[in-house]
C-alpha cells in the first residue's frame, strides 16, 4: 500500500465537517463535485436570462426593449457566462463526482488544489457580472473580444481580462487535477484501455485545457498590454496586427470547443450501454476517435476567419482538415447505433437525453460540414445559420448531455429516484422547445440575417417570432429540472437501490446509494462484471 | 524498484510537470508575439 492511501486511512473515519467549513474548506471530491454541479446551474438561469432578454428584444422587428449597447452586452455575456460558467464547470462538477468513483480512487489526487480550482470560479464570475455596473457597462465586444473593438469597452476591459484569466487558472488546476488522478489513482486492476468512456474522454479533454487554457491566457495578455502599457501586439497603428489576435483566439477557440463536447461524448458513451443493456460498441475505437478529434481541433482553427483573406492554399488546408473531424465523429455516431442494434432497450430518462443527443448533435454536425465549406461559409459566416449551428451543438450537443447524466448519476448521489413522470416531461417539453428555438435560426441565416443585431428587416419577422416563442418554453420548461433535482437533494421520493439501474457496469454502481463520504479507501479488486465495456 | 503511481511524491511530480507545461505555453505565446514585433 502506498504512502498517499495508507495517509488518508488516518481520517477516514470522520464524516463531513458541519456548517459553511463543509463547504468553504471542501477536499471531498463529492462535495467539490457537488458545488460545481450547482454553481454551473445557477450560471446556467443567469446566462438563460439574458438569452431570453435577447429573444424579447427579436420578438419583432424594431427596438423595443432594451438599447443596442445593452443588447451587445447580452450577447457577449450571454456566451461568456454559458460556456465558462454553466457548461464547462458542469463538466468538472462531474468529473468530480465520477472520476475517481470510477477509477476505484479514494479522492481526486490534489485535494486542496481542487478546493482552489471551485472557489476561484465565484470570484472570477462575480468579478465578470459587476462589470454591468461600471461605466460603459459590462463587455459588449462579442465573446471572442476581437481587437480592435475590443479595446473599446469601457472601465470593463480590466475586469473582464482579470475574471478571463482566473477562469483559466481555475480550469488549468482543474485539468492537472483530471489528468493525476487518473494516471495516477487508478484501482491497480485498471489498465487504461479498461477505463469507462467518460473517464478516458475527460482524459483527453484535460490535455487539451492545459494545451489551449494558456494560449487564451496569453492572448488576452496580450490586449492588456496593448491597451494599459504602450504594446502594439495588436494595433496596427504601432504595426501589429489585429487579425493575428483571431488566429492566437481561435488556437484556443477550437479546441475550446472540443473541450465542450468530448465530455459529453463520454457520457452519452456511459448511458446508451446501460440502457441498451449491451456492451459498448467498439470501446477501443471509441478511445482512438476521441484522440483523432482531440488532434484535429489543433490544425482547424482558422475555419472561424474564411473571411479576413487568407491565401488560397490556407483556406483549403483548414477546409479539408475541418471535414476530416466528420470522420472520427463518424465513428462514434455509428458505435452508439451498433450499442443500441439488437439491444433490449428502454426509455427512462437519461436515455431520452442520450438519444436525443444523438439525433439532433448530429444535426449540428452536418452544419458544422456546412460551414467548412470555403465557397459557401463567404455567404453563411456572421449569420445565424452559424448560430443555429453552434447552438444545436452546444444545448441539444453538450447541455442534453449534461441533464442526461444528472438523471443518471442523480440516484446515486442523492440515494433518491427521480420522479420519472417529471424527467420525462421534462425531456419532452426540452427536446421540443429547442428544436422550435434553434431550427428556424438555420433559415434566417441562409436568408441572410446576420447575427448579433437587435433589429432586423422585417421579412425575418415570422422566424424570429417563432424562436422566440421557443426560447421562452425552453427557458420556462428548465424549471422542472430544477425541482426534480431539489426534490432528490431533499430526500424526496422512492430509495434508490445500489445499482440503480438494470445491471449497469462499472465501480460507482458498486457503492451504496448515496455514496459515503469516503469511498474506495483501499483500492478495490475489479470484478469483471464491473469492468469497462473493452 | 517500480515507484508506486499512487505515491506522494508522484502524484506531485506528475502535476508539476503538467504546470509547468501549462506555464510554457502561456510564456511562449507572449513572448513569440514580442519577437515577432
Amino acid at each position: 500500500m502506498s504512502t498517499a492511501v495508507a495517509d488518508a486511512h488516518t481520517d477516514d473515519h470522520h464524516g463531513p465537517e458541519k456548517g459553511y467549513r463543509r463547504w468553504l474548506f471542501a477536499t471531498n471530491h463529492k462535495d467539490i463535485g457537488t458545488m460545481y454541479l450547482l454553481f454551473s446551474l445557477v450560471m446556467l438561469f443567469v446566462g438563460g436570462a439574458m438569452a431570453m432578454v435577447i429573444r424579447t428584444e427579436l420578438l419583432s422587428p424594431g427596438l423595443q426593449f432594451v438599447n443596442p449597447e445593452f443588447f451587445n452586452q447580452m450577447t457577449t455575456m450571454h456566451a461568456l457566462i454559458m460556456i465558462f460558467g454553466a457548461i464547462m464547470p458542469a463538466f468538472v462538477g462531474l468529473a468530480n463526482w465520477m472520476i475517481p468513483l470510477m477509477i476505484g480512487a479514494p479522492d481526486m489526487a490534489l485535494p486542496r488544489m481542487n478546493n482552489w480550482s471551485f472557489w476561484i470560479l465565484p470570484g472570477a464570475f462575480t468579478i465578470l457580472l459587476a462589470t454591468f455596473f461600471v461605466p460603459g457597462g459590462a463587455p459588449a465586444s462579442g465573446w471572442t473580444m476581437y481587437p480592435p473593438l475590443v479595446l473599446q469597452t469601457g472601465d470593463a476591459f480590466p475586469f473582464l481580462i482579470f475574471s478571463i484569466h482566473l477562469m483559466g487558472l481555475s480550469s488549468i488546476m482543474g485539468a492537472i487535477n483530471i489528468i493525476v488522478t487518473i494516471i495516477n489513482m487508478r484501482a491497480p486492476d485498471m489498465s487504461l484501455l479498461k477505463m469507462p468512456m467518460f473517464v478516458w474522454s475527460w482524459l483527453i479533454t484535460a490535455y487539451l485545457l492545459i494545451a489551449v487554457m494558456p494560449v487564451l491566457a496569453g492572448a488576452v495578455t496580450m490586449l492588456l498590454t496593448d491597451q494599459f502599457f504602450g504594446t502594439s501586439f495588436f494595433l496596427a497603428a504601432g504595426g501589429g496586427d489585429p487579425v493575428m489576435f483571431q488566429h492566437i483566439f481561435w488556437f484556443f477557440g477550437h479546441p475550446e470547443v472540443y473541450i465542450m463536447i468530448l465530455p459529453a461524448f463520454g457520457i452519452v458513451s456511459e448511458v446508451i450501454p446501460t440502457f441498451a443493456r449491451k456492451p459498448l460498441f467498439g470501446h477501443d475505437s471509441m478511445v482512438y476517435a476521441i484522440s483523432a478529434i482531440a488532434f484535429l481541433s489543433f490544425i482547424v482553427w482558422a475555419h472561424h476567419m474564411f473571411t479576413v483573406g487568407m491565401p488560397l492554399t490556407g483556406q483549403l488546408f483548414f477546409m479539408f482538415a475541418t471535414m476530416l473531424i466528420a470522420v472520427p465523429t463518424g465513428v462514434k455516431v455509428f458505435n452508439w447505433t451498433a450499442t443500441m442494434w439488437r439491444g433490449a432497450m428502454s426509455f427512462e430518462t437519461p436515455m431520452l437525453f442520450a438519444l436525443a443527443f444523438l439525433f439532433l448533435f448530429t444535426i449540428g454536425g452536418f452544419s458544422g460540414v456546412m460551414v467548412a465549406i470555403v465557397p459557401a461559409d463567404i455567404q453563411y459566416h456572421d449569420s445565424y445559420f452559424v448560430v443555429a449551428h453552434f447552438h444545436y451543438v452546444l444545448v441539444p450537443g453538450a447541455l442534453f448531455a449534461i441533464m442526461g447524466a444528472v438523471y443518471y448519476w442523480l440516484p446515486k448521489w442523492t440515494g433518491r429516484m427521480y420522479d420519472e413522470k417529471l424527467g420525462q416531461i421534462h425531456f419532452w417539453l426540452t427536446a421540443i422547445f429547442v428544436n422550435v428555438t434553434f431550427f428556424p435560426m438555420h433559415f434566417l441565416g441562409l436568408a441572410g440575417m446576420p447575427r448579433r443585431i437587435p433589429d432586423y428587416a422585417t421579412q425575418f419577422a415570422d422566424f424570429n417570432f417563432i424562436a422566440s416563442i421557443g426560447a421562452f418554453g425552453f427557458g420556462l420548461s428548465q424549471l422542472i429540472f430544477v425541482y426534480v433535482v431539489v426534490s432528490c437533494m431533499r430526500g424526496r421520493g422512492r430509495r434508490a437501490t445500489d445499482e440503480v439501474w438494470d445491471q449497469p457496469k462499472g465501480l460507482e454502481w458498486t457503492v451504496p446509494s448515496p455514496a459515503p463520504f469516503h469511498t474506495f479507501e483501499v483500492p478495490p479488486r475489479i470484478p469483471e462484471k464491473a469492468q469497462a465495456f473493452s | 524498484m517500480k515507484r508506486d503511481r499512487r505515491s506522494a511524491k508522484s502524484v506531485r511530480n506528475a502535476a508539476l510537470m503538467l504546470a509547468a507545461i501549462a506555464l510554457a505555453i502561456y510564456l511562449g505565446f507572449i513572448f513569440s508575439g514580442f519577437f515577432r514585433s
